[in-house]
C-alpha cells in the first residue's frame, strides 16, 4: 500500500516538473525568437546611416523621406519599450520599401558598387527579419496551444501566462503600389 | 560495354545453373534425411536413425554457404556490371572498388555512429554545375547477446544501406538536418509494432511485478533494503536521460516549420532558427513535400558548403533477374535520385538568387 502511494506520489511529481518545464520552455521559445528579431532589426539600423549616405547624392528629390527614414531610425534606438520600438520598426518598413520603390527612379545609383553591395545586405537583412518573424510567430502558435491544453493550463494559469499576438504581415507588403506617389 | 554485358551473361547462367543444382541437392538431402528419420521411427528402428542426419545435415549447411557465397560473388559482378553503364551514360566517374569513408558519412549527421561500415560504387560528377561524389553505403550495429551458458554471441542489424551524396555547393549553412518520417501505410505498421510490444511487455511485467510485491519476502527485504530499490530506480530514470540527451546533435535544435505536412514528413533540427526559415522558404517546403511524396524516403543536410542525401536502397541487386531488367532498374534508380537532387539544388539556388537580386516579395 505504501509502496503504490509512493508511486503515485513520485509520478505526479514528475508529471508536475515535466508540464511545468514544458510550459516555462515555450514561453522561453517566444523570448528568445522576439530576441532574434531585435538582433535582425538591430543589424538593419546599423545598415541605414551607410544606406542613407551612399544614396543621399543620388537622390536629392526624397530629403524628405531619407530624413523620415533617419529619424525612425533614431527614435527605435532610442525606445526602450520593446512594443513601441516594434511600431517605429513598422515604420521604417513602410519608409524602406518606399525608398526601395523609388530606387528605380535613379538609374545612376545602379553603377555605385557601394550602394549595390549595401542594398544587397539590406535585402538579405530583411530576409532574416521575415525568418526571424516566422520563427517568432511558430513558436507564439505552439505557446498558445499549450495554454490552452491540459494539464499546461493548469500551470499557464499559476503562472499567469496571457496569449501572445502572432506578427501580420506588415501593412506596406500587404498595401498596393501608389503609381501617383511615385511619379510625383 | 555489350562484350562485358555478354560476358556477365554467360556467367549468371553460369553461376545460376550451379545455384539451382546446389539448391536441389540441399532439398534432396533435408527430405532424405526427413524420410529416412521417419521410416525408421515407424519400424521402430531406433538403433541407427541419427547416424545419417550427422552427415546430412552438416553437408546441406555447407552447400547453403556455398550457395550464399556464389549469390553474393554473382550480385557483386552484376553490380559492377549494371552501375557502370547507368552512370557512364550520365558522364559520371564510377569505381565500384571505392566508397566514401566513415568520416565523409558521419558528417552529413544524418546517421549514427554504426559497429560496422562498408561502402562500394564510389561515383564523381557535377549536378547543376556543382561537383558532387557518391557511393553506396551500409552501416551496422553489433549487439552482444549471452545464453544461459554463459556464451556470447554477436549479431548484427542493419541501421542503413542505401546510397548518400555529398554535393559541395557556394551555399554556407550552419547546420541543418532533415530526416524522412514514416508516412501512411508504413507509420501505421511501426504504431502497430509498438502497440503490440508495448501491450505484451505490459502483460508480462505487471504480473510479475504484482506477483514479486506481493511476496512477503519481497515486502521485508523492501522495507529493508530501500536504498538499493531506489538506486536502481534513479539509474534507470538517468539512464533513459542520458539516452535521450546522447540523440540530440550537439549544437542541434529541434524545430518545427509553419507547414504542419512538412512537419508530419521531416524531422527537422538545426543550428540557427533563422537560417532555416531563410532556407526553407515555402517554395523549397513545397519541393520537398512533393518530392517525399513522389519519390519516398530520403534524408537530407545541409553543413558548411556541403548539402548532403542519403536515399535508403529502394531496388537491391537480384541474381536471378536478367540482366536487362537489372540494368534498366539500375538505369532508372540513378536517374530519379539524381533528378531529386537537381530539383532541390535548383529550388535553392533560385531562392538564394531571389535573395541577392533582392526580388523578395
Amino acid at each position: 500500500m505504501t509502496l503504490a502511494l509512493l508511486l503515485i506520489l513520485a509520478a505526479i511529481i514528475i508529471g508536475f516538473i515535466l508540464t511545468y518545464n514544458t510550459v516555462i520552455s515555450k514561453k522561453n521559445n517566444v523570448d528568445n525568437a522576439l530576441g532574434t528579431i531585435d538582433a535582425e532589426l538591430k543589424k538593419r539600423r546599423d545598415l541605414i546611416p551607410n544606406l542613407v549616405e551612399s544614396v543621399k547624392a543620388y537622390m536629392q528629390y526624397e530629403k524628405e523621406l531619407l530624413e523620415k527614414i533617419t529619424k525612425l531610425r533614431e527614435s527605435a534606438e532610442k525606445t526602450i519599450n520593446s512594443e513601441e520600438r516594434l511600431q517605429i520598426e513598422q515604420e521604417l518598413s513602410k519608409a524602406l520599401y518606399n525608398l526601395k520603390l523609388r530606387f528605380e527612379n535613379y538609374p545612376e545609383l545602379k553603377a555605385s558598387q557601394n550602394f549595390l553591395q549595401l542594398q544587397a545586405t539590406l535585402t538579405d537583412i530583411e530576409e532574416s527579419i521575415a525568418a526571424a518573424r516566422r520563427f517568432y510567430n511558430q513558436a507564439v502558435t505552439e505557446y498558445n496551444n499549450i495554454l490552452e491544453q491540459i494539464p499546461f493550463t493548469f500551470i499557464a494559469k499559476i503562472l499567469k501566462l496571457q496569449r501572445k499576438e502572432v506578427f501580420t504581415i506588415p501593412e506596406e507588403e500587404k498595401a498596393n503600389v501608389d503609381i501617383g506617389e511615385l511619379l510625383k | 560495354m555489350n562484350q562485358e554485358l555478354n560476358k556477365i551473361k554467360r556467367k549468371r547462367e553460369k553461376i545460376y545453373s550451379i545455384i539451382q543444382i546446389i539448391n536441389l541437392a540441399i532439398v534432396i538431402l533435408l527430405v532424405g534425411t526427413f524420410l529416412f528419420i521417419i521410416s525408421d521411427v515407424l519400424n521402430h528402428n531406433f538403433e541407427t536413425p541419427f547416424i545419417i542426419p550427422f552427415i546430412t545435415i552438416p553437408l546441406a549447411m555447407i552447400l547453403i554457404s556455398i550457395n550464399q557465397y556464389l549469390k553474393r560473388y554473382l550480385n557483386k559482378e552484376i553490380s559492377k556490371a549494371i552501375y557502370a553503364p547507368a552512370f557512364k551514360e550520365k558522364n559520371i566517374e564510377f569505381s565500384y572498388e571505392d566508397g566514401l569513408t566513415l568520416d565523409d558519412v558521419l558528417s552529413s549527421h544524418l546517421l549514427p555512429k554504426p559497429d560496422d561500415f562498408a561502402s562500394d560504387s564510389l561515383t564523381k560528377g557535377e549536378i547543376s554545375g556543382f561537383p558532387y561524389k557518391a557511393s553506396n553505403i551500409t552501416l551496422w550495429r553489433e549487439h552482444e547477446e549471452r545464453d544461459s551458458k554463459g556464451n556470447t554471441r554477436t549479431t548484427r542489424t542493419i541501421i542503413f544501406d542505401g546510397r548518400m551524396y555529398i554535393i559541395e555547393t557556394p551555399f554556407n549553412k550552419k547546420g541543418i538536418i532533415l530526416k524522412s518520417k514514416l508516412i501512411g501505410k508504413e507509420k501505421m505498421l511501426s504504431n502497430i509494432i509498438v502497440i503490440i510490444v508495448v501491450l505484451t511487455t505490459t502483460a508480462i511485467i505487471v504480473p510479475n511485478m504484482l506477483h514479486i510485491l506481493s511476496d512477503p519476502f519481497f515486502k521485508k527485504s523492501f522495507k529493508e533494503d530501500l536504498f538499493p530499490f531506489s538506486t536502481i530506480f534513479i539509474v534507470f530514470l538517468l539512464a533513459i536521460i542520458v539516452a535521450y540527451i546522447s540523440n540530440r546533435k550537439k549544437g542541434y535544435q529541434r524545430a518545427k516549420l509553419e507547414s504542419s505536412q512538412f512537419n508530419k514528413y521531416f524531422e527537422i533540427q538545426t543550428q540557427d532558427q533563422v537560417e532555416l526559415r531563410k532556407t526553407l522558404s515555402p517554395a523549397v517546403m513545397e519541393k520537398l513535400i512533393n518530392l517525399r511524396n513522389s519519390i519516398g524516403e530520403f534524408h537530407l543536410s545541409m553543413i558548411g558548403n556541403k548539402i548532403f542525401f542519403a536515399f535508403p536502397k529502394s531496388f537491391s541487386v537480384k541474381y536471378d533477374k536478367p540482366i536487362e531488367e537489372l540494368l534498366k532498374d539500375a538505369k532508372e534508380i540513378v536517374e530519379k535520385e539524381i533528378e531529386t537532387i537537381k530539383t532541390i539544388i535548383e529550388t535553392l539556388k533560385l531562392e538564394e538568387e531571389k535573395i541577392k537580386k533582392g526580388a523578395i516579395n
